[in-house]
């Protein structure tokens, strides 16, 4: 009857919020310095926890490569974590979710469809995806004009490495279809690129169908998917869609799982 | 799979519980108003356990996977060995589901400490309530598997069957109390299962025989939303399940990174509301839906075990009367898998 030696996982770490930066009237980065650091792969995220207000999800928006310092980007919503300041401390838990795996030798071309705080999330795989720039032959980034986005202030050192592709709000719309039809009519070719959409749940699927008109296939076409997450290691059955685990398969899942799933549905 | 079996009288029974009694923490049921309580009972309480009859009220989950936990302690602080006796075979066939859930991944360093600590001991039931359709889950209420001793209770004694090592060593200085099963005895343990299986399918001559197909239609939302109009989103369903282990982490702690683990109900309606206020299951009939389909589909899909046992708990304990088997039945008959 010898108990087993696991040690318990829902223990975060403490970490100092080293700075608050104001990124747009309703986002705010804390820069967050987790005890023994903390490391992640794009596609990975972590539970962090504010004093007195509770845990949430947080994909990092800061490098992967970066291992001493996690820069965590919250809306407004999220209150607990906006309040925190500087100095103040917050427990970090992680990494949870599946990393990513580029695959040069599938997609050569890489884009990204972000809205807003949707940045936030891509920007891992952004600065990946930089970092292995000679492995693709494309890369581009669809933003929306009306968006103010966190850590916009990288996007000019982006831009010779990236295509930066914004909607067409003079067409009114910005929709993500016009993201379909940009990309298309900058040159990428379905078969071999890679979508990335990290659009808001309704937007991600507009696009999703988009994408998928255009030719991208289910394996191609990835979602940022966002449930309500609560253990982040597949146990309280929260995030759950159907029987997928988003905890454990996500948070960034191909539509190819997704679709026929009930909890998703179909397409619009 | 069953390695040995033995005979044993109810005098040498006491004692071999007695003797266990003072070597581990025996937790065993016991009438109660309102049915079987598993209670921890000590050596002069021997003779108010109840190892014939139905299963319990509580589901076992209560012990090895509390309604409050304080997961950040030390998990390895736990360890009482302990003794559950007095399972049923619904309550088995829920420990499986648990084990491969809280199994699954990173096993749940609490649960799986629990778990190893404790010895399981299955006795058959006898008497199953009207409430109980574990032979429509395709379970029996006597267990095959998965215990480490089984009792069946026969005449003024029992027939234990060893399923395990641990069971196997449970047993171990009591060669003298153990005698070979003889005929008449097996025959009298397969009567009272049989009559204990003709008495579940009794209680469930109107239910429908399979539930599988049902969940690969579309259901009416119309029917769905009468079948469940009595739900008043209480929770009781889940608490009262032994399968079901949605929990909250709790972090409005005293101590700051302390996470308190509470069970958690599906069919509260913020259950899995996002921060924005969206939801994927905004209305009652959706999570009424899933919580069907997490039962018997989904929790299949993820563990290869089906999330219903038959065990009739969230049936009693339902303050609407509303009979999970009545409303499989239903969908059933609306899309005509199911003669009325």
């Amino acid at each position: 009857m010898k108990p087993a030696s696991l040690k318990s996982f829902f223990q975060p770490k403490k970490a100092v919020v080293e700075k608050v930066v104001r990124e747009t009237p309703d986002l705010r980065s804390l820069l967050i310095r987790p005890e023994g650091g903390f490391r992640f792969e794009p596609g990975q995220f972590a539970m962090v926890t504010a004093a007195e207000a509770g845990e949430a999800p947080f994909a990092p928006s800061s490098s992967p490569d970066e291992t001493e310092t996690v820069r965590i980007t919250a809306k407004k919503t999220t209150d607990g974590i906006q309040a925190a300041r500087a100095g103040d401390f917050v427990g970090i838990r992680g990494p949870y979710g599946k990393p990513f795996s580029f695959a040069p030798s599938i997609h050569t071309e890489m884009a990204f469809a972000v809205r807003g705080i949707g940045l936030a999330a891509a920007r891992p795989f952004i600065l990946r995806a930089l970092a292995m720039r000679e492995s693709f032959h494309r890369m581009a980034l669809w933003t929306h004009p009306a968006d103010a986005l966190p850590c916009a202030g990288d996007i000019p050192s982006w831009k010779t490495a990236i295509e930066v592709i914004h909607g067409e709000s003079a067409t009114g719309s910005g929709r993500p279809t016009t993201c379909a039809d940009s990309l298309m009519r900058s040159g990428f070719r379905p078969e071999r690129a890679a979508a990335l959409l990290f659009c808001g749940r309704e937007e991600n699927r507009e696009l999703a169908r988009a994408l998928s008109g255009a030719g991208f296939g289910p394996e191609s076409i990835f979602l940022w998917t966002e449930t309500r997450m609560n253990c982040a290691v597949g146990h309280c059955r929260r995030c759950t869609l159907d029987h997928l685990f988003v905890c454990r398969e996500g948070p960034l899942i191909p539509l190819a799982a997704l679709s026929g799933l009930r909890s998703f549905g179909a397409l619009p | 799979m069953i390695l040995e079996k033995y005979y044993i009288s109810k005098e040498h029974w006491q004692n071999v519980l007695a003797d266990w009694m003072r070597k581990h923490e025996v937790l065993a049921p016991v009438r109660r108003p309102g049915g079987l309580f598993f209670e921890r009972i000590e050596a002069p309480r021997i003779h108010e356990i109840v190892l014939d009859g139905a299963r319990s009220v509580q589901p076992l989950k209560s012990f090895l996977f509390p309604p409050f936990e304080d997961v950040t302690s030390d998990p390895q602080a736990i360890p009482v060995s302990s003794i559950f006796l007095g399972a049923r075979s619904c309550d088995m066939a829920a420990l499986a589901v648990l084990d491969r859930s809280l199994g699954s991944g990173t096993p749940d360093p609490h649960h799986a400490n629990r778990r190893q600590s404790a010895a399981v001991i299955s006795a058959d039931c006898t008497q199953p309530y009207p409430t109980c359709f574990c032979t429509s889950v395709e379970l029996n209420p006597y267990a095959m598997e998965g215990f480490d001793l089984n009792v069946s209770k026969i005449w003024d004694g029992f027939i234990i069957e060893v399923g395990s090592a641990r069971g196997k060593a449970l047993l171990e200085g009591f060669d003298r109390s153990l005698k070979p099963v003889v005929k008449e005895e097996e025959e009298a343990q397969e009567k009272l299962r049989r009559e204990a299986v003709q008495r579940v399918q009794r209680w469930n001559l109107a239910t429908l025989q399979s539930f599988g197909d049902v969940f690969h239609h579309e259901w009416d939302v119309v029917v769905l939303k009468r079948l469940g109009s009595a739900c008043v989103e209480c929770g009781a369903c889940n608490f009262a399940c032994p399968t079901c282990h949605s929990f909250y982490l709790d972090s409005a702690t005293p101590k700051f990174l302390q996470k308190i683990r509470g069970w958690d109900s599906c069919l509260f309606p913020g259950y899995d509301r996002m921060p924005d206020g969206e939801s994927s299951r905004p209305r009652l009939f959706e999570r009424f839906r899933h919580r069907l389909f997490c039962k018997f589909l989904l929790q299949k899909e993820n563990t290869g075990l089906s999330g219903c046992t038959g065990c009739g708990r969230c049936i009693d304990a339902c303050p609407g009367r509303i009979d999970m088997r009545s409303v499989l039945t239903e969908l059933a008959r609306e899309h005509s898998l199911h003669a009325a």
